[in-house]
């Protein structure tokens, strides 16, 4: 597939500020949580989640959305959120608990919402699945060709909101793409002894649409499988689902100790991690330089450290405005 | 009677359900096929099948579909990665203990792991793939049958040989045993091909107009004889409408072609593109030089039933 170099360097680009982001936002996390961990404490209140090393899933998807697409996303959510281009300063001051967040500080990092673009994320399992179907039932009945794509982690397809949501997608033929993201894991449980099926892909048999298996953490084999996907749901053909094997190279959340996960595993997936090999191989192919990775390096990073310095110079929400917004 | 079991769990879900009308033969139905297999095998008190463990369990699966009916299976001391390198281990380590036949279950992709592990396997190709050029697309338990005959039979016309080609990449070389094509775009990306106006070059060893792929597109330039491969050219001139996979016709432009035989060499124009395997995007770097080598031997699944009458199908209880 002949690929255009532009998509190709956004795609390099959006990595680098979604590896860059999760760095530094693990780092703030920690500030002032130890040496006893305080989940409270610090900058950064509740509980992370972090997305470094699936960045792939999030950027293959980006090349091929257009303006009014919506997207709904995991516990997990800052890749996904980067890549559609959500606000950076506002999702930033959101995660620190700000006035000037997305949510206005109330939802944290596992529920930020924006409008446009069309993004929405939750910390439960599955629950995007049924918001997508929604969103999709919208653009078809207004007549767009917009697409909704609901990304899920391996844990959520055994969920009901998984098999009710394909199943509907299915029955009313909606311009849908569901994208399991998984990383062998759901928290500390391996997908071996939660799944009967090694391939969630497989399950798409059952509702009589597409299912599409992306093997490696290959940001172009995502590029090009979720291209035909959300071709396909665009000029109307229906929902598909794509799996991909995709590697979290941190712990379920921070703080977690991870030893559920042997030094072995974790040392081969540090060893293929998709945002070096993807450089190193832009440069090989003359996509990029050596300079061009370093200037692309010193943008992202002033970017993510723009949207820390305009989250932590934000102000705190009034405790008076704790019910303001505030609907269930 | 030794019969080496490989299974590929990740054959037939690519992107040609997106780019085509394939489908997905999902875990269940491989062991289903399994087990049908090991029904057949199972008629000759005599059988052992080792097997590779592989990722998905779908070897144990049928082992427990099959019940009392399956032989004895065992499995190789090989622990499964669900990378293509469990297959061309598992090849290799069966080739070592000289089994009689190789079963693998799988497209053309699995077909070509297994070869490149035991070149010159008495192979049995179950077809699970989305391309099954190379593959048969018979009812497992009669294949699982004609391999318990063909090998009893000891027959050496049950195995049919069969042409590859072989490749030379950094590392040694690669091996094909359908089609060799050179593809514009530098990305391996999602692997498959579904693009013929991408194509550059490709070297087939099938002109199987009932095949699907670049066998297809080579049978509209007549038969091929056997031995022999041919060397395609894409661009302006002909124009062949082919079965580029499951559910896609497609014009496919054809300048020029040609026919080499067995021990010749030909050197694919790779400029600016990648080199596909059995019709997955593979070489990135080298891949041009590609021979015309002798193949796996094939079963002929009538063949067998045939040279020695049929096969008693009941066994005796204490064979376990």
């Amino acid at each position: 597939m002949d690929i255009p170099s532009e998509h190709l360097v956004d795609m390099y680009e959006t990595m680098v500020k979604i590896r860059r982001y999760e760095e530094r936002i693990r780092e703030i996390y920690f500030e002032d949580k130890l040496p006893a961990f305080d989940i409270a404490a610090g900058l950064i209140p509740g509980e992370m989640h972090l997305s470094a090393g699936q960045e792939p899933v999030a950027v293959g998807v980006r090349p091929h959305l257009k303006a009014g697409d919506a997207i709904t996303a995991t516990h997990r959510p800052h890749h996904i959120a980067i890549a559609q281009g959500v606000d950076l300063k506002r999702m930033t001051a959101e995660i620190f608990g700000r006035e000037t967040g997305l949510g206005k500080g109330k939802g944290g990092h596992m529920h930020l919402f924006s409008v446009e673009p069309n993004f929405g994320c939750s910390g439960i399992i599955a629950e995007g699945m049924p918001v997508a179907v929604g969103a999709g039932l919208a653009f078809k009945r207004r007549g767009t060709d917009n697409v909704a794509l609901s990304f899920f982690g391996d844990g959520a397809a055994n969920q009901g909101a998984f098999h009710e949501s394909l199943n509907l997608a299915a029955i009313w033929d909606l311009p849908v793409v569901f994208i399991c993201e998984d990383n062998a894991y759901a928290i500390s449980v391996p997908k071996t002894a939660s799944t009967a099926i090694a391939d969630n892909s497989d399950r798409a048999s059952a509702y009589g649409i597409p299912g599409v298996l992306v093997a490696n953490n290959d940001p172009v084999a995502v590029y090009e499988v979720a291209g035909e996907a959300i071709a396909r749901a665009r000029s109307g053909r229906g929902p598909s689902l794509i799996e991909v094997k995709t590697d979290r190279l941190w712990g379920h959340f921070e703080g977690d100790a991870d030893a559920y996960r042997s030094d072995e595993f974790k040392e081969a997936m540090a060893e293929r991690d998709a945002l070096v090999t993807f450089g190193q191989k832009l440069v090989a192919e003359g996509v990029l330089t050596d300079s061009d990775i370093e200037a692309i390096k010193e943008r992202m990073f002033g970017e993510v450290e723009d949207a820390i310095s305009f989250a932590i110079s934000s102000p705190y929400p009034e405790p008076e405005g704790a019910l303001v917004d505030v609907f269930a | 009677m030794l019969i080496g079991l490989i299974a590929n769990p990740i054959s037939s879900k690519d992107i040609r359900r997106l780019t085509g009308l394939a489908r997905v033969v999902d875990a269940e139905e491989k062991a289903n096929l399994l087990a049908r297999l090991l029904v057949g095998l199972g008629s000759h008190p005599e059988v052992t099948v080792l097997a590779l463990d592989d990722r998905a369990g779908l070897v144990r699966r049928a082992v427990s579909l099959a019940g009392d009916s399956a032989p004895r299976v065992d499995f190789l001391p090989i622990t499964a990665t669900g990378e293509e390198s469990d297959t061309k281990r598992a090849a290799a380590h069966l080739a070592g203990l000289m089994a009689d036949a190789l079963v693998t279950l799988g497209g053309d992709g699995t077909v070509r792991a297994a070869v490149e592990g035991w070149p010159e396997a008495p192979l049995v190709p179950i077809a699970a793939g989305t391309n099954n050029a190379s593959a048969l697309t018979l009812e497992p338990t009669v294949i699982g049958l004609a391999t318990v005959a063909g090998v009893k039979s000891q027959d050496p016309s049950v195995f049919v040989p069969t042409t590859a080609l072989q490749v030379d990449i950094s590392t040694g070389h690669a091996t094909a045993v359908i089609d060799v094509v050179s593809v514009r775009g530098r990305w391996l990306g999602a692997g498959a091909l579904w693009e013929p106006e991408l194509l550059m070059e490709a070297v087939a060893t099938s002109a199987d107009p009932t095949a699907v792929g670049i066998a297809s597109v080579s049978a509209g330039m007549g038969p091929l004889a056997p031995g022999r491969a041919r060397w395609i050219r894409f661009g302006p001139g002909q124009t062949v409408k082919a079965i580029f996979g499951p559910g896609l016709v497609l014009d496919v432009a054809v300048a020029e072609h040609s026919d080499l035989p067995i021990g010749s060499e030909v050197t694919l124009d790779v400029a600016g593109g990648v080199v596909a395997l059995d019709g997955e995007r593979r070489i990135v770097t080298g891949g041009s030089r590609v021979r015309v080598v002798p193949g796996p031997r094939v079963l002929d699944p009538d063949r067998a039933l045939r040279v020695k009458g049929p096969l008693p199908l009941a066994r005796p209880s204490s064979r376990k």
